[in-house]
């Protein structure tokens, strides 16, 4: 019986990526090129690697800046379109709370005033993307100037290939006291897997909003898929901005700058950020963690660590373009 | 010949008539037995029987008894009994007792999962069970997809997509942990690798509702066959409780066996034709069954021009629903005079629409027979079935043993669990949806650890603290086909229409480049094979030539699981290897050999379960003819010809060897195997029941009227020798011996 068939036709051929990738790293010990802690969590393994970012504080807009903003598309009320938005606007009415004053409109414009008041980011975002679809994930990205910056956890998984597979590494990164720090938890083995979830868990509990990019199709589930698989307690819920929508709304299509919405092309051709000169394609990545299972070899996720750092690096960034974005759109 | 009907004198009043009916069996009607259940059904459902003005038939309120009473049923009466009705109502019961419980009803296409939503939304709505039927399957929306997983009660969907939904459990984390009622229709559908696929799904289904803390219990719709109890208890791993006492009404009708091959000068198809001319003719709307797309637009082409004027449309798959029902309507209004259409039509059509059903060709097993015979009758006007039957030997017996199809079934549904790669490749689904532990041998038999340990070494699974998890980059269920067909099937076309499908080693036998095909009675010469895309082009043609493959083949036993004594030979099952290659084709003209032409095409490997005979068992040895390899040879094929009678297989499911002289043993050797890797379950069912193949297969030979061997009883179109060595007499002397005991 035989049902891991090789590469399937048409898809690149990793071997010169791999031999690279072991020529550069061969023999590199994770615990000399990072700072490492190997911790025990229910009943499992965690590498703990931590790196300091050279990220700049992203400019974010204030809670009542971003508030109006969002605000202002009275399409959020239920039964409001394009059109009857654009007559409102005309008669004066500028943001949500002003519909709640109008009688025909109050009962359902006020459950929108009690979202902010009793600040249900969950609630709010759900709106954003029931009522406004693409242009309401870009409008989501203000959500971010709604909580505290510390309060922020941008998430980004590495996996074993397709949607459902073991996930080995996840990324974390958080503002702490002024500067950007990704923490980075490793399943060392197989087995490790629960103990690298749990620990990502209980990262994110006192988190009040994550971004990813592709996450809510992607890293959210996945990790709900796998803690189901293990047996284990779920990420709490929590508000979700997810980075690709609002790009792909703004910069593919609105504005044409790319072709496409893939993150390094965001990076290079939006943000003009650069990658690591060891960086590898997302499909290597599979394959490297597998040789480094199968063989002790460290090294081999060396690029991978580097490529989910810059990855988070890049949210952070991408996320204060994209707020800047969203309130040209709205003035 | 006692001829009742005017549709029947039709017939027979024909120009073109030659006397081809063999057999008129006449069934007279059945009134319907009706009865209660046992206890009061809630109060919704009640309602819902009363304003359909339904009431119960007998097996339909044995059947709510049983499952009422806790058990897991299998419903195995006739078509158009009223399945559905006893099914629905089991789910109803369920559902109306436990708000939050969710049903999942499998249907072995989407066409037929559809064709239901409309009967269970209204039985939603008048059971008040706020279910919101919905088919969850390929063709649903993704938009649609959340609200179903979010609020749907009852979801329609197929195996082939729970095979993919089930690997992503969390998402469906609400429907499988409520989930108490699994509905199966058509069962007797999943045989062979495909039964033993689809048995492991629903294992793997179990497995992880057991986690969730539901307990699902199954409804199982059967047509008839010999072994529903064993069937059931294959298909969901536990006894079931059978119903088949059969309580609805049935009209009168007439089921004709017309022998094609009385009249030598026009084929098979052609004379299915004329008799659905004739019977447009007589004002009967009909519908004719044709094996294949290709035939049946060609049927449809010659029954228009022998009925000139009436409107004859063709019908194949992927028809909608709604098509199918106007066409049906169309029927019934006379705007449509006859449909010709391939077995899509078989299932899912309104019934008790038409006059007439004419089959182009024995449809393969007794109960897709039935199945069609079932498509024709109005109430209180007899309804008239037409099997033509062709040269082939299956044909040939039917046309003489009528008593096959009317009596009791003697079909045996077999499902493949023996096989181990088809369990490999399960349990490999399974460990990418919860990890698979020692204690989930209960759900996947004895053979689990073993293949666990396989799976450990390839490095596809590994230990994570629950069990063992898959740990590959790839989708297990991506890989795993559930008809079993790893490398893939071959399409012969005719332009862009399917003539046949055909697995890779058959279509190398018989679809290599330059061979005249015969489907039905009509020739197709084959200008092309592509394996890599799967593709076999044809084009018609008449031509005065045949050709026939070349094969090399060699087969090896491995150590035998088991061995009996039969008369003066004993039988023995086990693994056995055959290796074969078509080498060439030879080119006969009026069965002179012209040419000899060269191919090059690769070698098949089949690890698989085969039966073998090798003398033995009684003092003195088994008495051979002086054509030992000619009586040998013919038992085999006597034997793989009965095979789809005793196990429900299609002819190309099973194969075999003989030879007066096995190299490994110095004696005498028959080798019947199943045609898929791993075993379809074909040679243990034959070991299991040998003695009832070789009634079938002495009775299959004994009636025919040739000398030494004809197409109608032991020549087999995929023959290795091209049916060169064949002794009937001497084929019937061996059968004989084995049947003394």
């Amino acid at each position: 019986m035989t049902f891991a068939a090789g590469a399937a036709p048409g898809v690149w051929d990793l071997t010169p990526v791999l031999a690279r990738i072991r020529a550069a790293f061969a023999g590199v010990r994770l615990a000399e090129r990072y700072h490492c802690n190997l911790e025990h969590v229910a009943g499992g393994s965690v590498v703990v690697v931590t790196q300091p970012c050279d990220v700049a504080v992203p400019v974010l807009p204030g809670r009542e800046v971003a508030r109006r903003a969002i605000e202002s598309r009275l399409e959020l009320v239920h039964g409001v379109g394009p059109v009857r938005a654009a007559s409102l606007r005309a008669g004066g009415v500028r943001v949500v709370a002003d519909l709640a004053q109008l009688p025909d409109y109050a009962e359902r414009a006020r459950p929108i005033c009690e979202e902010w008041e009793s600040d249900d980011l969950v609630g709010i975002c759900d709106r954003l993307k029931a009522r406004l679809a693409g242009r309401g994930h870009l409008l989501g990205a203000l959500l971010a100037g709604c909580v505290r910056l510390e309060e922020i956890a941008f998430l980004d998984v590495e996996t074993l290939g397709l949607s459902g597979n073991a996930i080995f590494l996840a990324g974390i990164g958080r503002f702490r006291a002024g500067s950007f720090v990704v923490e980075q938890y490793l399943a060392p083995g197989y087995g490790d897997e629960p103990a690298m979830l749990a620990r990502l868990v209980r990262e994110l509990i006192d988190a009040r909003l994550v971004v990813t990019y592709n996450g809510r199709t992607a890293d959210i589930p996945w990790i709900r898929s796998r803690c189901f698989y293990h047996g284990i307690a779920s990420p709490p819920e929590l508000a979700h901005v997810d980075l690709v929508y609002g790009t792909r709304r703004h910069f593919v299509h609105d504005a044409e700058m790319i072709a496409d919405a893939r993150l390094p092309t965001v990076q290079h051709e939006v943000l003009g950020l650069s990658r690591p000169g060891h960086d590898v394609p997302s499909m290597a990545v599979p394959e490297l963690y597998l040789e480094y299972v199968a063989t002790a070899n460290e090294g081999m996720l060396v690029p991978v660590i580097d490529h989910n750092r810059s990855d988070l690096e890049a949210l952070v960034v991408l996320l204060a373009r994209l707020c800047d974005e969203a309130l040209a759109a709205c003035s | 010949m006692l001829v009742t009907g005017g549709a029947l004198r039709a017939i027979t009043d024909a120009p073109g008539y030659r006397g081809q009916i063999r057999h008129v069996e006449r069934q007279a009607g059945t009134a319907p037995r009706f009865a209660r259940t046992a206890a009061p059904l809630p109060p919704g459902l009640e309602r819902y029987l009363e304003a359909s003005g339904f009431e119960l038939y007998v097996h339909q309120a044995r059947a709510l008894d049983a499952w009422r009473a806790g058990d897991d049923v299998l419903l195995a009466t006739r078509t158009a009994s009223g399945k559905s009705l006893a099914f629905n109502c089991c789910v109803a019961d369920v559902l109306a007792a436990d708000r939050r419980a969710t049903a999942l009803y499998l249907y072995p296409t989407k066409a037929l999962a559809r064709d239901q939503l409309a009967t269970l939304a209204a039985l939603d709505a008048a059971a008040a069970l706020d279910a919101s039927p919905a088919a969850y399957d390929g063709d649903t929306p993704s938009a649609a997809r959340a609200k179903i997983r979010r609020s749907s009660r009852i979801v329609v969907s197929n195996p082939y997509g729970l095979h993919e939904y089930l690997a992503q459990p969390a998402a469906l984390e609400r429907f499988l942990a409520n989930l108490a009622v699994v509905v199966l229709d058509e069962a007797h559908r999943y045989r062979g690798v495909l039964g033993a696929n689809v048995a492991l799904v629903l294992r793997r289904l179990v497995r992880i509702t057991r986690r969730l803390g539901a307990r699902p219990r199954f409804v199982l719709a059967s047509g008839t066959i010999a072994n529903p109890a064993e069937h059931g208890a294959a298909l969901v791993g536990r006894p079931v409780t059978v119903v088949d006492d059969d309580g609805g009404a049935q009209g009168p009708r007439e089921v004709v066996l017309f022998d094609s091959t009385l009249d030598p000068e026009r084929s098979l198809g052609l004379q299915a034709a004329e008799v659905t001319a004739a019977l447009v003719g007589a004002g009967q709307s009909t519908i004719c069954f044709a094996g294949s797309r290709v035939l049946a637009e060609l049927v449809a082409t010659w029954a228009g021009r022998a009925a000139p004027g009436a409107r004859i449309a063709c019908y194949r798959a992927g028809y909608l629903a709604s098509e199918r029902r106007e066409i049906e309507a169309d029927l019934r209004s006379g705007r449509l005079d006859a449909v010709v259409s391939t077995n899509a039509l078989e299932l899912g059509i309104d019934v008790g629409g038409l006059d007439a059903v004419v089959m182009a060709g024995y449809p393969g097993t007794v109960a897709s027979t039935w199945q069609q015979i079932g498509r024709a009758g109005r109430a209180h006007r007899p309804a008239l079935a037409v099997l033509v039957t062709g040269e082939d030997p299956l044909d040939s017996y039917l046309a003489r043993r009528p008593e096959v199809l009317f009596g009791a079934p003697v079909e045996r549904a077999v499902v493949a669990l023996q096989n181990e790669s088809v369990l490999a490749g399960q349990v490999l689904c399974a460990s990418a949806e919860m990890a698979v532990r020692a204690d989930d041998v209960e759900l996947f038999g004895g053979a689990l650890p073993g293949v666990l340990a396989a799976l450990e070494s390839e490095g596809l699974v590994a230990r994570v603290p629950s069990g063992l998890g898959f740990v590959g980059t790839f989708r297990p269920a991506s890989r795993i086909r559930l008809d079993g067909r790893a490398d893939g099937v071959v399409e012969v076309r005719v332009g862009a229409a399917i003539l046949e499908v055909l697995d890779r080693a058959r279509a190398l036998r018989q679809a290599y480049p330059g061979a005249i095909l015969l489907h039905r009675g009509e020739q197709y010469r084959v200008v092309g094979l592509d394996l890599e895309s799967g593709v076999a082009q044809a084009e018609r043609c008449e031509v005065a030539e045949h050709t026939r493959a070349v094969v090399t083949r060699s087969y090896r036993t491995g150590a035998p699981e088991q061995t009996r004594p039969v008369g003066p030979w004993v039988v023995g099952l086990g693994p056995a290897e055959v290796r074969s290659t078509v080498t060439g084709y030879k080119m006969f003209r009026a069965d002179e050999p012209v040419t000899t032409v060269p191919l090059d095409l690769p070698e098949t490997v089949l690890e698989t379960r085969a039966l073998w005979l090798v003398p033995g068992g009684a003092a003195s040895p088994p008495e051979l003819p002086r054509d030992a390899l000619g009586a040998l040879h013919g038992a085999e094929h006597a034997l793989i010809h009965a095979l789809p009678l005793l196990a429900m297989c299609d002819r190309g499911d099973a194969g075999g060897a003989s030879t007066v002289l096995d190299p490994a043993r110095g004696t005498p050797l028959v080798l019947l195997y199943d045609a898929y890797d791993g075993g379809a379950g074909i040679a243990d069912a034959a070991y299991a029941h040998l003695e009832d193949l070789v009634g079938l297969a002495l009775d299959m030979l004994d009636g025919c009227d040739c000398e030494t061997g004809c197409p109608r009883c032991i020549f087999d179109r995929d023959c290795g020798s091209g049916n060169a060595d064949l002794d009937r007499i001497g084929a019937l002397a061996v059968l004989a011996e084995l049947r003394a005991r």
